[in-house]
């Protein structure tokens, strides 16, 4: 248990740790086309992966060696809510705001995430409005909404509601999709009045 | 007097019909964002952007300014009714505000929310009119190393934004300068972290990263939490009573000190309303005449908080005129000192829209404040859906290519994993916005001193503030060190 806890507040650092040195030889391999001695393209990204190599060792020491408590809130807000005598009123309503993170169900976030990649690797087949309306109504109903069919009529509005905001408004091309996908959006763009 | 002359010009075009009615779009705009706590002022902002695509610079500037303004305040109403702060800027609003309107007086209390928001608002508006030309004029005498050092300040802000953290917010920070390094190289033109992929060879846009960050990764969040909607009980009762003169009068010194710091505080670039509120509330705590009372419910404990929060808009629109504003620069209006002389109408356009702002809100808070709180009631799945494809309509306006789809989802999934490692958003967009600006001016400065990056702090101007840098950066361990001498002094006298 001591070792998976250990694991958790160190990890994130050692792969910040691990990718910024990977970064750096990255880096190294930038063609150079200046003078000798003159600062190249590599010499900015290279002072940004130093601070981000540094942040995460040093990263690394506090989680190995600090045991105090970590807060979300920034410094100076901390300093001002333990001036008004308020630190534990902030600590609560600011957690509260966040939610508890035991009620905390990363499967819903996973799905979420993967219905976004799904969106994306879909869109260019199903065109825009049925990839919207599926996206939609998953994004509601994994986010907890109990109503599927109501669910569903807001998706289906959205979704057309969207459709009209790109084509008549701000005038940008869409997805179409293919085969009967395709059709569906010329029938749709027939409909707003779009050829 | 040119100022004032400006200004009335200014005010002149806010006052356009069409101007007029993005201001009532922007205002009822940043209300429901700050009354729903499923969205957040920022994101709302960074949300609303991709609209202003399709509009003037002068639209769009006075939409953002509208919703940003009427952000600060729209949150009072749930805290103080509800106990619900739509907004973490409204948490100290729940300390007194939440109590008077427990002992009977709500009414009052939003009165009072009412009333510091239009003072702070006024004040921080009067201020940055006239402060932000000697601001701008200083700025137009400054080289590419004094550059360079008002940007590092502008990061340095990373250490007052994220959390107790500093490693984290650091890595924040790098990560938002390198991922603003992608793509090709801006003094040599060479290609740099693109692997090969077709995508970010033109590199990426750093409204891509603000709108997925904060965007999907917010949404993502909240699906992990799965929050339900607020019950209200009690929307018909709301209304507003402001306070008498002789009432107002008596907490001018709160209004007065919420007011400038928040102003002050709202300069910090990425620092902004909240710090603001807390600060304020804070400083209210230590200096302010009835400190012993506050907590209970009194006038005090709402006024500073909200002045602040309000004030701090003004304050952050120096920095943002004289720096950079992300609406400004997808106008392909260059920020920077050079607009105050090279578009004087537009920036008077918006010093008025803020004006416009503060007085609209007003209005608006005090008779329709009873429709904008149902919004409250409104599913939060049916938001995040919603908020998820006004973040994929932000993607494909800005370029119009699939592959920015991908890199917003990318970001989603980075700043969910960010909230869920605790690392602070906020630098990353800081580092992301303010990197190719800190880029080409130390690029710059290397090119024409030879390398001597000896400069930045030997030049009187870049010295001075390259020290104020330093200063910011060991603000945290001072205080640090300070705090738990006391409390160790604390514990002692107890024992």
């Amino acid at each position: 248990m001591a070792i998976l806890d250990l694991a958790r507040r160190v990890g994130p650092f050692l792969v910040v740790f691990c990718a910024a040195a990977w970064l750096w030889t990255v880096a190294e391999s930038f063609a150079i086309s200046t003078r000798l001695g003159r600062a190249g393209p590599d010499l900015w990204p290279k002072i940004v992966l130093l601070l981000m190599l540094g942040a995460a060792l040093w990263g690394m020491a506090e989680a190995l060696f600090k045991r105090r408590p970590e807060t979300d809130t920034s410094i100076l807000i901390a300093n001002a809510t333990r001036a008004a005598g308020h630190e534990e009123d902030a600590r609560q309503d600011l957690a509260a705001d966040a939610g508890d993170p035991a009620d905390r169900r990363p499967i819903f976030a996973i799905s979420g995430m993967a219905a976004m990649l799904g969106y994306v690797a879909v869109i260019s087949y199903l065109g825009y409005a049925v990839s919207t309306f599926l996206l939609l109504l998953s994004i509601m109903l994994l986010a907890g909404y109990r109503r599927p069919f109501l669910a569903a009529l807001i998706s289906l509005i959205g979704c057309l509601v969207f459709f009209v905001v790109f084509q008549r408004i701000v005038y940008i091309s869409l997805p179409l999709g293919v085969g009967p996908f395709k059709e569906l959006s010329l029938t749709l763009m027939a409909l707003v009045g779009v050829r | 007097m040119d100022t004032l002359v400006h200004l009335l010009h200014g005010f002149a075009t806010v006052l356009q019909p069409v101007n007029l009615l993005v201001l009532l779009i922007g205002l009822v705009l940043g209300l429901i964002v700050a009354v729903l706590p499923g969205l957040t002022l920022v994101m709302g902002v960074v949300l609303a952007l991709p609209f202003t695509y399709g509009m003037g610079v002068i639209p769009a500037t006075i939409l953002l300014t509208a919703m940003y303004v009427s952000g600060t305040y729209g949150g009072a109403f749930t805290s103080i009714l509800f106990r619900i702060p739509g907004e973490p800027i409204d948490v100290p609003l729940l300390w007194d505000g939440y109590p008077m309107a427990r002992a009977g007086e709500p009414a009052l209390a939003l009165g009072w929310t009412l009333f510091a928001a239009l003072a702070g608002g006024l004040f921080a508006a009067i201020a940055m009119v006239f402060l932000s030309g000697p601001v701008a004029v200083v700025a137009l005498s400054l080289s590419t190393p004094e550059y360079f050092a008002v940007i590092m300040l502008g990061l340095s802000s990373v250490v007052s934004l994220g959390g107790s953290s500093l490693p984290k917010a650091l890595i924040s920070l790098s990560l938002g300068l390198l991922f603003s390094s992608v793509g090709t190289d801006p003094t040599y033109g060479e290609p740099r972290f693109d692997f090969g992929i077709s995508i970010l060879e033109d590199g990426i846009e750093y409204l891509l990263i603000m709108v997925g960050a904060y965007g999907l990764g917010e949404v993502l969040t909240r699906m992990e939490q799965r929050t339900t909607s607020a019950n209200l009980t009690s929307v018909g009762a709301i209304r507003t009573k402001l306070p008498s003169l002789k009432q107002a009068y008596a907490v001018k010194s709160s209004l007065i000190r919420g007011s400038v710091v928040g102003f002050i505080i709202g300069v910090i670039p990425g620092a902004g309303a909240t710090i603001a509120s807390f600060v304020s509330y804070g400083l209210e705590s230590q200096y302010g005449k009835r400190r012993r009372e506050l907590g209970t419910g009194i006038a005090e404990g709402i006024v500073a908080p909200q002045s602040a929060a309000t004030a701090s808009v003004g304050g952050a629109m120096v920095p943002l005129l004289t720096m950079g504003i992300p609406a400004f620069m997808l106008q392909g209006v260059q920020p920077g000192p050079h607009v105050f002389f090279k578009s004087g109408d537009l920036v008077f356009a918006v010093f008025a829209s803020v004006f416009a702002s503060v007085i609209g809100m007003c209005i608006l808070g005090y008779f329709a404040i009873k429709l904008l709180v149902k919004v409250l009631a409104f599913p939060e799945a049916v938001t995040s859906a919603f908020v998820v494809m006004f973040c994929f309509m932000g993607a494909m306006a800005s370029r119009s290519t699939s592959g920015d789809l991908w890199v917003i989802v990318s970001f989603g999934i980075l700043g969910y994993l960010f909230e869920r490692f605790r690392f602070p958003i906020a630098p990353l967009v800081l580092g992301a916005i303010l990197g190719p600006l800190a880029e080409t001016s130390f690029m710059t400065t290397m090119i024409s001193f030879s390398n001597d990056w000896t400069v930045f702090f030997t030049r009187p101007i870049s010295g001075a503030i390259m020290a104020l840098v330093v200063l910011a950066l060991i603000y945290p361990f001072v205080s640090e060190w300070m705090t738990s001498r006391k409390r160790r002094s604390v514990e002692t006298t107890t024992t």
